[in-house]
């Protein structure tokens, strides 16, 4: 009241308003809709209470789920929206158990140690991804890491099959058995990576970007084909 | 290219009006040898004139680096090529030509990190796994022999390649500019743009390492050849401009050394592959017993010594041991008979090893086995 007198005598030009009057008796009534992300912030905190088992459970349920997502490359943006580096680090590790050496003496020269088979992988991953982010690339560091990572699962497949025809003998048949099997996955590998990387890259620059992925899985291919048992 | 005789043009306008205006002023020249003195009009000499163009492209260059050296966008300008671009310049590198310089005509003041880095890391692999593949192929007929891939070929690979491609741009560099700084004359190149020439020109060798897999020596030599002379006149077609304002004596030096350097890397690389393959076959044998017969063979030699079974049984296998010491595959040998007695010195990890395989002993010429 006092704002509208006020208003009335310093500016006429809010003359019309000085007819509306509000009581305090109209009630005030609608819906009220709360927006997602603070119900997903209750959920996060609410996860504290839930048994173990469903939260590692929550976790490999993810991790399986870009498996599938590799081995059935379509262009889906599962593998970068939730990244996560758990799938690279387990099939990183399975791959270094599996390409390791045996004892220090006699097969030191033969086989790659497991530092230098996980060194290698992290390592390639790490400047892979630097590499196409110095090119102009919109894709973040993590999440290239985790395509790089999640991409060697066709390779650890591979290798588990090389070693099960290697139970069978060392011959040419099992070498040409070898090779082709190596050859199909190496080629699975770099075009499943492809198909999530190179959106994210401007256009004339994509082989660039593509040629050092190619690099990276033809020697971690080169090193499973050339894996000998131990005798 | 328009855009920098443009800017030059305009910069020696601006430069006569001055004087036209004020013709007692002194005036400091350029440095173009073939532009006219401060008297009066200034000629301009669009010829060929390469210090100017290298001028031009220097103003160009300072420009385009944004940032210190410890932001992103610092390094990002590095990588600032096209797929086409790329290639375009590796096709210049395999195939110089003495009236393009290499720097001018494909970098044109866009000098790229991406070329030589990931063409020294292709080349470190191909390197490891052809040297691989040579030894696999010398040992196909071998029944013994088991494939080993050795893994420490890439950590010395990559250790020579990446010091070589980029220490010693680094001295070229730093010796240009020193030379730069003692004659005016001079038009040295960018750090950058050394080593992009220097990575760039390590391309040829890419297709020839892998072709070094073939255990034929005549090939081997006559592909470092084509490889030497290849990359070799690249270099000497990119420094001779800039040296050639020198001293005779300093420039052809820098471009002796220049090719020696490259000569040296090219011959060390096969050097090194052939190492393994000759110990292991000093005569072209194809059993790899062999290779310590042979060197059992100096050390008799040393002893003065018939090589028959006449001698006593520690002389043999104290030379074997001294021989065995040092020897990469660590295969011992015995002579056909094994004492059951092992005298003073001698040590068991060299008979653990030996043993020959069942139905099988070692005589002094090769493995023979009762099959």
């Amino acid at each position: 009241m006092k704002m509208a007198e006020a208003g009335e005598s310093i500016k006429p030009l809010f003359a019309g308003l000085t007819d509306i009057s509000i009581s305090e008796d109209i009630p005030v009534e609608g819906d009220i809709s709360v927006p997602v992300g603070s119900q997903n912030a209750d959920n996060d905190f609410s996860t504290l209470d839930e048994p173990v088992k469903d939260t590692i459970l929550r976790d490999l349920r993810a991790v399986g789920q870009k498996f599938v997502h590799v081995m059935y490359p379509k262009k889906s943006s599962a593998l970068l929206r939730d990244w996560d580096l758990w799938g690279p680090l387990l099939l990183c590790v399975t791959l270094a158990l599996m390409l390791q050496g045996g004892s220090a003496d006699s097969e030191d020269e033969s086989r790659p140690q497991f530092a230098e088979v996980f060194v290698i992988i992290w390592f390639g991953s790490v400047i892979i991804t630097l590499n196409s982010k110095l090119l102009g690339g919109t894709i973040s560091f993590f999440q290239s890491l985790c395509v790089l990572g999640y991409c060697i699962l066709p390779l650890t497949v591979a290798m588990i099959v090389c070693r099960i025809v290697l139970l069978g003998g060392v011959g040419p048949v099992s070498f040409a058995i070898r090779l082709i099997i190596v050859t199909a996955s190496f080629s699975w590998s770099t075009f499943a990576s492809t198909a999530f990387l190179a959106d994210s890259q401007p256009a004339n620059r994509k082989a660039l970007v593509v040629y050092p992925v190619f690099l990276f899985y033809f020697v971690i291919g080169w090193m499973i084909l050339t894996f000998s048992p131990s005798h | 290219m328009a855009s920098p005789d443009d800017l030059k043009f305009q910069e020696f306008e601006e430069a006569s009006d001055l004087l036209s205006s004020n013709p007692g002023a002194s005036t400091l020249s350029i440095s173009s040898p073939n532009s006219a003195g401060s008297s009066g009009e200034v000629r301009v000499d669009l010829s060929e004139d390469e210090d100017n163009q290298q001028e031009g492209s220097e103003l160009l260059t300072s420009d385009k680096k944004t940032g210190g050296f410890w932001t992103f966008d610092y390094y990002q300008s590095f990588f600032d090529v096209d797929t086409v671009q790329v290639l375009d310049r590796i096709k210049g590198s395999v195939m110089p030509l003495p009236g393009r310089n290499f720097v001018k005509h494909h970098i044109r003041s866009n000098p790229d990190l991406y070329g030589p880095f990931w063409i020294c890391v292709t080349l470190v692999f191909t390197l490891a796994i052809s040297g691989n593949l040579s030894t696999f192929l010398n040992e196909m007929g071998n029944p013994e022999y088991q494939y080993r891939p050795q893994f420490h070929r890439v950590s010395i690979a990559a250790v020579t390649v990446f010091l070589y491609a980029w220490l010693v741009p680094v001295g070229v560099w730093g010796f240009l500019k020193w030379r730069q700084s003692v004659e005016r004359q001079m038009s040295g190149y960018t750090f950058l743009e050394t080593v992009c020439v220097y990575g760039y020109s390590l391309f040829i060798y890419i297709p020839t390492s892998i072709l070094w897999a073939f255990p034929w020596n005549w090939l081997q030599w006559l592909l470092i050849a084509v490889a030497m002379v290849i990359s070799g006149s690249l270099l000497v077609i990119t420094f001779w401009p800039a040296v050639r304002d020198d001293t005779k004596l300093t420039a052809f030096a820098t471009i002796a050394v220049i090719v020696a350097l490259h000569a040296l890397l090219a011959v060390g690389c096969k050097v090194r592959m052939n190492i393994f393959t000759s110990l292991l076959f000093p005569h072209g044998r194809k059993f790899r017993s062999l290779t310590l017969w042979t060197i059992y063979d100096y050390t008799l030699e040393s002893y003065n010594s018939p090589m028959s079974q006449q001698m006593t049984t520690t002389d043999s296998l104290k030379g074997l041991r001294l021989r065995n010491e040092g020897f990469l595959d660590g295969l011992p040998l015995m002579p056909n008979s094994i004492p059951s007695k092992l005298p003073n010195g001698v040590s068991r990890f060299m008979l653990r090893k030996g043993l020959p395989p069942s139905g099988c002993m070692w005589t002094w010429e090769k493995l023979a086995c009762d099959r």
